[in-house]
């Protein structure tokens, strides 16, 4: 059985990969399974200086799902290099670092930065993060922002370049088209949505910065839906992100198009999920007498 | 670092009812349970319900050679469906999880719990009485009813018990009792209600005293991924899950929440 699938200039082993920001570096997990055995890691969003975050509360659980306002918090690209890398090197598979910045040039000097770095993979780009002031979501939904973006990042970057979209918009395949047109080599379908929730006790907002992105089950239908509409006008590999906590529901957005899946929130309730979906899409496969992966991959049919 | 965690099936002994609103959940202790600290906690995966479905946190309230003991408050559906376990019951559990409390040796030492807050205090008092420590425990609820494992912390030292309408023992808050009784303690330790954390931290930096302090935060993971569980502290902002749930308290901003 081959379940290789090929993202740009990377190959991997399989399609799992852990979403960026819920599965840390890798090393959280050591103790429930070997991270070797994904596709590829998916670092937490990287920014060129360092960042806080948001203040605390700075999460809700919500129906089949969590809001998060974590505001990027890392120690910055420096850092990544310096002390995180040596430390997760080690794992046999693809390390892609997840890019965020408040400003164009921020993301051009990360990027830059990593583009040297033989142990990083690829970068995805954050363009959709929900929960900062500046940068984050504004590229993500703003189309002229983002074309000047891509523009310049791809002039600095040469490796295998995708862009984590933001479904909050009104056409996401307009992005979806925009990212190919200007050479990434894959997209991310998708970031959290724009969310929010209130304690009725105290009647404050459960977040403190009000508004965070939601994620987890109660989002896949919608994601699966954005999955399949940008794979009906790209011709880049599409990498789903939304509310997997299953092998089946794994399977799905890849019947919808998807050549990779990222294995999110599900990570907290089960910390070796990733393990039992890529042993449940084999099994799949076997029963099913596929041999090779990439047959199901957009293979759905309408009813 | 933190010692190694596992994901495992335990088996209930038994539930024990401590009064309307708190409950003893004792547990098969694994036989390839890690070692564990007094300080560190669990997190039980209960099933989904329409309102949440993420792991609920809970701090180790005692071990054994045979089993792990919670002491549970009922808050949500969460803590109501683990008051439903009962003997021979499996519970999908993943521990020992976060950095616990210091154990020193022939030390004085006072430790302050407040409501449910006296939960790792149990454990942490039978390692310092293990170890030779002078302790002095005070213990504080709301009222007589809500007293309760006096007997239990008794074993380990000299237990001051306070309740705000003074329905047992002495009339108060347990911090102002313990800024009455305060000695040249070596260590102190703490867990409760914010603003009791809040206090303490601020009587034991106005004595200056070195002081432990076990923070409650919401959690996405419990295992260091999320950065959900943010610690204001003069370092940044720091994991409670991880870098903590024991915080050293000259490290802690005030708590705001
Ligand atoms: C490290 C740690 C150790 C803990 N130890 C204990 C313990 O030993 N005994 C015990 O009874 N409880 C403990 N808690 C709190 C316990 O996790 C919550 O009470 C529980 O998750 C509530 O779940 P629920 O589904 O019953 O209620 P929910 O419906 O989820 O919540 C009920 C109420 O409790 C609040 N709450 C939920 N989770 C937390 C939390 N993690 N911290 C503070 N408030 C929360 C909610 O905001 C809500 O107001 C601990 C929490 C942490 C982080
Ligand atoms: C706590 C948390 C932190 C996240 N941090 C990031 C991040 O730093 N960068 C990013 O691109 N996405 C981040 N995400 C989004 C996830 O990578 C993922 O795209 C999203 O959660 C949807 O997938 P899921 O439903 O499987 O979780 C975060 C999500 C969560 C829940
Ligand atoms: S709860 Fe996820 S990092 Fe602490």
């Amino acid at each position: 059985m081959n379940i290789t699938v090929e993202i740009g200039k990377l190959k991997l082993k399989n399609p799992i990969l852990t979403a960026s920001g819920t599965f840390g570096y890798g090393q959280e997990f050591e103790d429930f399974f070997d991270p070797s055995i994904l596709g590829a890691i998916i670092t937490k969003g990287t920014t060129l200086e360092p960042r806080e975050g948001n203040n605390y509360p700075r999460m809700a659980e919500t129906s089949a799902g969590m809001l998060n306002a974590v505001g990027l918090q890392n120690k910055g690209v420096h850092y990544f290099i310096n002390e995180i890398l040596p430390a997760i090197a080690k794992y046999q598979t693809n390390i892609i670092v997840n890019v965020a910045g408040n400003a164009v040039e921020d993301y051009v000097e990360t990027v830059s930065l990593l583009n040297n770095i033989d142990r990083v993979d690829a970068v995805e780009l954050n363009v959709s993060c929900p929960n900062v002031k500046h940068g984050g979501m504004q590229f993500g939904t703003n189309y002229d922002l983002l074309k000047e973006l891509l523009q310049k990042v791809r002039k600095t970057y040469n490796k295998t370049l995708i862009v984590k979209l933001s479904p909050n918009v009104t056409k996401i395949e307009d992005f979806a088209l925009l990212c190919q047109d200007e050479h990434a080599d894959a997209i991310t379908v998708a970031n959290t949505y724009l969310g929010m929730a209130i304690d009725i006790n105290t009647m404050k907002t459960k977040l403190a910065t009000i508004t965070g992105g939601l994620s987890g089950p109660a989002i896949k239908p919608i994601t699966l839906r954005m999955v399949y509409q940008c794979a009906q006008v790209v011709n880049i590999p599409i990498i789903a992100s939304g509310g997997i906590i299953s092998w089946q529901d794994a399977i799905e957005y890849l019947l919808a198009g998807a050549s990779a899946v990222q294995i999110g929130t599900a990570n907290f309730i089960n910390p070796s999920i990733s393990q039992d979906i890529l042993h449940g899409i084999e099994q799949y496969l076997l029963q099913k007498n596929i041999k090779n992966i990439k047959e199901i991959i957009g293979a759905m049919k309408s009813n | 670092m933190n010692n190694k965690k596992i994901h495992t099936q335990l088996i209930i002994l038994d539930n024990e009812e401590i009064n309307s609103s708190h409950f003893r959940l004792h547990i098969e202790l694994p036989a390839d349970c890690p070692h564990i600290q007094p300080g560190q906690f669990a997190e039980f995966y209960v099933p989904p319900t329409l309102q949440s479905f993420l792991r609920i946190p809970l701090s180790i309230h005692f071990v054994s050679d045979k089993e792990i003991q919670f002491l549970i408050q009922i808050k949500g559906e969460g803590t109501q469906y683990l008051k439903t376990l009962q003997k021979g019951d499996k519970i999908d559990t993943i521990l020992p999880l976060g950095k616990g409390f210091t154990i020193p040796t022939n030390k004085k030492v006072a430790l302050i719990g407040g409501g449910c807050g006296i939960a790792p205090l149990l454990f942490l008092s039978d390692q310092l009485a293990a170890n030779n420590n002078l302790q002095h425990i005070f213990l504080g609820f709301r009222n007589y009813e809500q007293v309760m494992l006096i007997d239990d912390f008794k074993k380990y030292g000299e237990v001051i018990v306070s309740t705000d309408d003074g329905s047992f023992g002495d009339k108060g808050v347990i911090t102002d009792i313990f800024e009455k009784k305060l000695e040249k303690f070596d260590y102190v330790y703490s867990c409760g209600p914010t603003i009791m954390i809040n206090k303490v931290i601020e009587i034991c930096k106005h004595n200056n005293l070195y002081c432990e302090v076990s923070l409650e935060t919401l959690m996405g993971c419990g295992i260091g991924a999320c950065l959900c569980c943010a610690i204001s502290t003069k370092n940044g902002n720091l994991r409670a899950c991880i870098d903590g749930p024991v915080f050293d308290s000259n490290l802690i901003n005030n708590l705001n929440y």
